[in-house]
């Protein structure tokens, strides 16, 4: 194995290992206004539809940021 | 009918687990069949196709829908699914999870996908067995229960996967055309979860308030609250009809990106 494998397998575990930490956060989320709601016995009021949208919304931002710094630093 | 022959009877009818697993191996032989006639694939026979062109991406395969459909029949949904839905989830799952898998890489010039395969294959298996694990950790978040809930967990899901494909993109892990494939599959989920989520208020929103009990020997008709219950089961129904149909097609495109996600991840340049 060269190094630039080596350190292609090392960006790749990085990556999904941060990866999982991101998913199981926004998971959390969901659970904790779940077993609220669930507590309840109620549906989720509008403030907490908001904050879901708003999670799947900032995601979605943060990553087309990600994509225009990219290009802007000429990757393809 | 003699309560043993009853008993025989329901045991010989396939539940809704028997179906799901049917509908997964119909999702997958029909991908191979548009594998076939797309001159993707150069096996013989389905045989062939799962066991000696790609055995590595047929077993990342194989352990993609282990995962996925265990725990979907663990987490007891099927029971709330209708037979055609439990048909539709099965077999589109199994068609985009091989789908997404199998297929060869652009940039490949050979028809079969083990050619383009190289690191990607392996990387893939470790990618999933790493997702293993990491639905152990989650295996202690509340179970959803009900229509409003599994949409909240499937935006959960895709604000992880696309923070992720940004921290992937940020760490060269990923090209910058393969992040640009999620984002766009990323919208297409977010606005099928809103459809699902705009169908099922429309359906809740004629859920009448009041019951309308016909007069008896020419009286007038008489309204009267609907009870809780009525009012509950109506809201139950909301959740399992069209919207929840469309909750699931997205589920299946975001189940997808998952796997396009994982796969991306450990793809070398």
């Amino acid at each position: 194995m060269d190094a630039v494998t080596l350190l292609k397998g090392l960006q790749i575990i990085s990556a999904l290992n941060q990866a999982a930490l991101l998913t199981s956060s926004a998971l959390q989320t969901v659970s904790d206004m779940m077993v609220k709601a669930h507590s309840e016995n109620r549906p989720f009021t509008a403030e907490e539809n908001a904050v879901l949208d708003k999670m799947v919304d900032d995601a979605l931002a943060d990553n087309q940021k990600a994509i225009d710094e990219a290009k802007a630093a000429g990757r393809t | 009918m003699d309560p043993q022959m009853q008993a025989l009877y329901a045991s010989l009818v396939p539940g809704p687990t028997a179906w799901y697993i049917i509908a997964l191996f119909a999702g997958l032989y029909a991908q191979y069949q548009a594998a076939r006639t797309n001159g993707r694939t150069g096996a013989a026979s389905f045989k062939d196709y799962w066991f000696k062109e790609t055995p590595g991406a047929s077993v990342a395969t194989g352990i993609a829908l282990l995962f996925a459909a265990g725990a979907t029949i663990k987490g007891g949904s099927l029971a709330s699914m209708s037979s055609w839905e439990v048909l539709e989830f099965g077999f589109s799952k199994a068609f985009l999870f091989d789908a997404v898998i199998q297929f060869p890489s652009a940039k490949s010039d050979s028809p079969a996908a083990g050619k383009a395969a190289g690191f990607a294959r392996p990387g893939m298996l470790v990618a999933l067995l790493l997702a293993l694990v990491g639905c152990a950790l989650f295996a202690n978040l509340e179970k959803p229960k009900g229509f409003q809930d599994d949409a909240a967990y499937m935006k959960g899901t895709l604000a992880g996967g696309v923070r992720s494909a940004a921290a992937a993109l940020r760490s060269g892990a990923i090209k910058v055309e393969d992040d640009e494939k999620v984002q766009e599959y990323a919208i297409k989920v977010r606005d099928g979860v809103k459809l699902a989520e705009s169908m099922y208020g429309q359906c809740i929103a004629t859920i009448p308030a009041t019951t309308v009990t016909p007069g008896q020997g020419g009286a007038p008709a008489v309204a009267v609250p609907a009870s809780a219950s009525a009012i509950q089961a109506a809201i139950d129904a909301c959740g399992k009809g069209d919207a929840q149909s469309q909750l699931r097609l997205t589920q299946a495109i975001l189940d997808g990106l998952t796997a396009y996600l994982l796969q991306r991840g450990v793809k070398t340049q």
